[in-house]
């Protein structure tokens, strides 16, 4: 059986057993503000790994990640405001973006629109959502009950509670503990999809399209695929992300939020799929650490970041610092396979 | 099984092709030839799907494929090779040899084919070794098993013996003959020796036109087919 | 019928605005094959250096159409030399470090001036037609943005500066070969774009106001009229502008300005699946 796709169980099983034992241990251990801190960390982990998997693993560059997470961020605050129950709303935030996604990427990949060229009309994508949202502050803007309220953006949204008990709204302990177990099931997620069958053709399209062309595959469809569930990931990240905040507004959509995903992605290492999961916890505490008192620009940070990495260590952390130890065993130790993961 | 009629393609006010009539049976190795800016290499490029005919038709097996991409030629069973090697520089021999044989028929069967082609095609011990670290003679090797790996009735190169040592070109030709029952193969190529080895039928170009076609010996030891390569070839066109 | 001038002549001014703020990537980009997402950054710095040398005495016309180029210009020989050196032939690296360019120089910035709006007046009055209003100074940018057109086009038809910087890319070391230094081109050609980037940004100073993020505003819509224009510097980029401006312009008298520009990116989308090669693919191949 070809091996280079098969997950690295060790790596894998090490990781998930990570996130499953902070989901379980850190509620008892930490305080609520750092919990609730954690939790949107943990959500903008999984915006990351939305874009791991259409950028990382399905090589489909899209600058517009913003848009599916702040119409799935939209997309629940309407409906949970309609239905009072946020069952229902959760899967509508993931569904209504796979469908966008669909339409979308119809549009662009059996248009074979260039890698650039997919970068710009998803960009131009997440600027349109971002100027419309802005717009809507008339009072007419609205779905049902829920006014979009433009720049202002929509308070007091009611978070997540257990499915079809509209009473029993999660407590921010219990949507630490439910963010940290979605991390873990879209992390797994991650794993299956590049360990499949699939997921070899998807990074088979990714590495040469001609190939996998002359191969009999259509990578137009291939693309389509990989672009409708990173998306529908980014959908689930919103709906997460306006169940922790209670709000959301046009800023959901902006270029810096774009701008972020990739830096974590390529700071964490974007061959990885934990790499943009440790480069979206860092960076985000480093930069709240920043916040706080310091006479440094959060914003100096990341851009240098930036740079720094994408001259100097292209792969991001993760793997450089994987294939560091790896030299090193196979000096000083037998020669074991790759299981850093 | 392969056919075109009066294939014209025209590149601004040039003709790169001006009318080939061409056509190859089943089982047979065919070979094109003819010097640099023959057309050769046009044709191969329009029968393989890269670029549309300005007029003209190509058939495989009676239906028309004419203006198909190459994807959809594909899947109508020919194996595509083209002159630069197109492979995936990350994986493993056996993954992409395996991508070849998935297509269509599953997990199980891509198992048993991957394989049946390294042992085939002696690359059992780079299996495991990723494609883009590999000397040039394999990565052809390895781009022509994950051909291979697909089944097709009729397999186009473009150009395989083109910088490989003379033992790697002795494999090739010694897997060609040894394929042959199996698959069609049409394939342009510069190397004489290589052709000798393999061509049942050799179709001469020159200036966007056939030249001359026929048995391998009849046309390699034709006067006329050496002047061209020699540069006397406007006489006798 | 004065309404009708007035549109025609605010559509002309959108026209001119984004070709403006557009041409000195369009150089860096159909010339180097570098996309700077920094170029709304190189734009506010050079808006700054008009701000701040106006604010120092300097007259105001000076300050806008010679410092902040030159500014610019300065800082693009910089960034040259230390980032983007590294990145030739690699274009989404290009894209994904000027990014973080462009992050890194708003925080540098909102760090020395403070995140709070800085402006200088609009100069000259209001043209008078009817019972409508366009600022004189709206006529000042259309001026200077043909003079500029016409100087680049001078200088890529004229000269063969534009073809030894597209050598240049594609074989330094046959350019080495023939004598020139390859080192200074990329330099030169960098140093211009930003240059004509800072221009920009002092010319629409007085009409946006100069904040460390104003740059945020113009890049998207640069870099899409750029991509969208295609390896045409002056034909593409000049069809690209007209289009947008003319879609957005018009969008937005019936509308809002936020319309408006949705608008473009709406047009952008459905263009670039048109032409998947951009307009200087389909319509001026080889041309500049």
């Amino acid at each position: 059986m070809p091996q280079t796709f098969a997950p690295r169980h060790a790596g894998t099983l090490a990781t998930s057993v990570l996130i499953l034992g902070a989901a379980v241990v850190l509620p008892q251990t930490l305080g609520l503000f750092t919990l609730l801190q954690l939790t949107v960390y943990a959500v903008m982990a999984i915006l990351a790994l939305s874009l791991s998997i259409t950028w990382g693993l399905g090589g489909v560059l899209c600058f517009g990640q913003a848009a599916f997470f702040g119409l799935g961020g939209y997309t629940y605050a309407v409906a949970v405001t309609n239905f009072g129950e946020s069952t229902l709303p959760i899967l509508l935030a993931v569904l209504v973006q796979a469908l966008v996604a669909l339409c979308l990427g119809w549009f662009m990949f059996m248009g074979r629109l260039s890698d650039l060229y997919v970068g710009v009309v998803t960009l131009c994508t997440s600027l349109i959502l971002f100027n419309f949202a802005n717009s809507t502050s008339d009072p007419w803007y609205r779905i049902g009950s829920a006014a979009l309220n433009g720049f202002n953006g929509m308070p007091a949204i009611r978070g997540i509670n257990i499915p079809f008990l509209p009473g029993a709204l999660l407590s921010p302990v219990q949507s630490f503990v439910l963010t940290m177990l979605a991390l873990l099931a879209v992390y797994l997620l991650c794993k299956t999809i590049a360990g499949s069958s699939w997921g070899r053709v998807v990074a088979a399209t990714r590495q040469n399209p001609l190939r996998a062309e002359l191969m009999g595959y259509d990578t137009a469809r291939v693309k389509l695929g990989i672009f409708v569930i990173g998306s529908a990931v980014a959908g689930f990240a919103g709906c997460l992300f306006v169940n922790w905040n209670g709000f959301v507004s046009p800023d959901v959509f902006g270029l810096s939020m774009s701008a972020q995903i990739m830096i974590w992605m390529i700071v964490g290492g974007r061959e990885t799929f934990v790499g943009p999961i440790v480069g979206a916890f860092a960076l985000q505490a480093l930069v709240s650490r920043l916040g706080v008192g310091s006479e440094i620009n959060a914003n100096v940070v990341l851009g240098g970041l930036l740079m720094i990495f994408v001259v100097l260590v292209p792969r991001g952390i993760l793997p450089t610092v994987r294939d560091g130890l790896l030299s090193l065993g196979r000096k000083w130790g037998p020669g074991k396979t790759r299981e850093v993961n | 099984m392969l056919n075109t009629e009066n294939l014209v393609v025209r590149f601004g006010g040039v003709f790169a092709l001006g009318g080939v009539d061409f056509a190859m049976t089943k089982g047979e190795v065919h070979c094109l030839v003819g010097p640099n800016g023959a057309g050769k290499s046009t044709f191969f490029k329009v029968v393989t799907g890269q670029i549309a005919p300005t007029s003209g038709r190509v058939s495989l097996g009676g239906s028309d494929i004419t203006g198909e991409g190459s994807a959809q030629i594909v899947r109508r069973g020919i194996g595509i090779k083209m002159q630069t090697p197109q492979l995936f520089d990350d994986m493993t021999v056996e993954d992409t040899i395996w991508l070849g044989a998935y297509r269509g028929r599953g997990k199980a069967h891509a198992r048993r084919r991957t394989a049946e082609l390294l042992d085939e095609l002696r690359l059992g011990e780079v299996a495991r070794a990723e494609v883009g670290k590999l000397a040039h003679g394999l990565r052809q090797r390895v781009e022509i098993a994950s051909v291979l790996a697909g089944d097709p009735e009729l397999i186009l190169l473009d150009e395989p013996a083109a910088g490989m040592s003379d033992a790697d070109v002795d494999f090739l030709a010694a897997l060609i003959l040894r394929l042959r029952g199996q698959h069609s193969f049409l394939v342009v190529e510069h190397d004489m020796r290589f052709i000798r080895m393999i061509a049942d039928r050799v179709t001469v170009f020159h200036n966007g036109k056939i030249f001359l076609e026929g048995r391998s010996d009849a046309v390699l030891s034709d006067q006329g087919v050496k002047d061209i390569y020699l540069g006397k070839g406007k006489a006798h066109a | 019928m004065d309404l009708v001038l007035i549109l025609t002549l605010q559509g002309v001014v959108a026209i001119a605005t984004i070709l403006l703020f557009s041409i000195g990537l369009a150089i860096i980009f159909g010339m180097m094959r570098v996309i700077n997402l920094a170029h709304g950054e190189f734009m506010m710095i050079g808006a700054y250096g008009a701000v701040k040398s106006h604010e120092a005495g300097l007259n105001l016309w000076v300050a806008m159409l010679v410092v902040a180029p030159l500014v610019a210009a300065l800082f693009g020989l910089v960034v040259e030399r230390v980032l983007i050196r590294h990145l030739y032939g690699r274009l989404i690296d290009t894209l994904l470090a000027t990014w973080g360019l462009s992050l890194f120089t708003v925080g540098v910035v909102t760090m020395i001036f403070g995140n709070t709006t800085s402006g200088v007046p609009t100069p000259l009055g209001t043209l008078r037609i009817g019972d409508y209003g366009l600022g004189q100074y709206n006529l000042v940018i259309v001026g200077v943005t043909l003079l500029v057109l016409a100087l680049v086009a001078l200088v890529l038809k004229r000269t063969s500066a534009g073809v030894l910087a597209r050598a240049t890319m594609q074989n330094p070391e046959m350019i080495a070969a023939l004598g020139y230094n390859p080192r200074r081109i990329y330099a030169a050609t960098f140093a211009i774009g930003s240059g004509l980037a800072g221009l920009a940004g002092g010319l629409l100073a007085p009409l946006t106001g100069v904040i460390p993020a104003m740059g945020v505003a113009f890049v998207a819509k640069a870099f899409i009229t750029v991509i969208s224009g295609g390896a045409a510097v002056i034909l593409g980029t000049g069809t690209a502008a007209a289009i947008y401006g003319v879609i957005s312009q018009s969008v937005t008298y019936v509308s809002t300005s936020v319309i408006g520009e949705a608008s473009l990116f709406l047009a952008a989308i459905i263009l670039l699946r048109l032409l998947p090669n951009g307009f200087a693919g389909r319509f001026f191949k080889g041309g500049v």
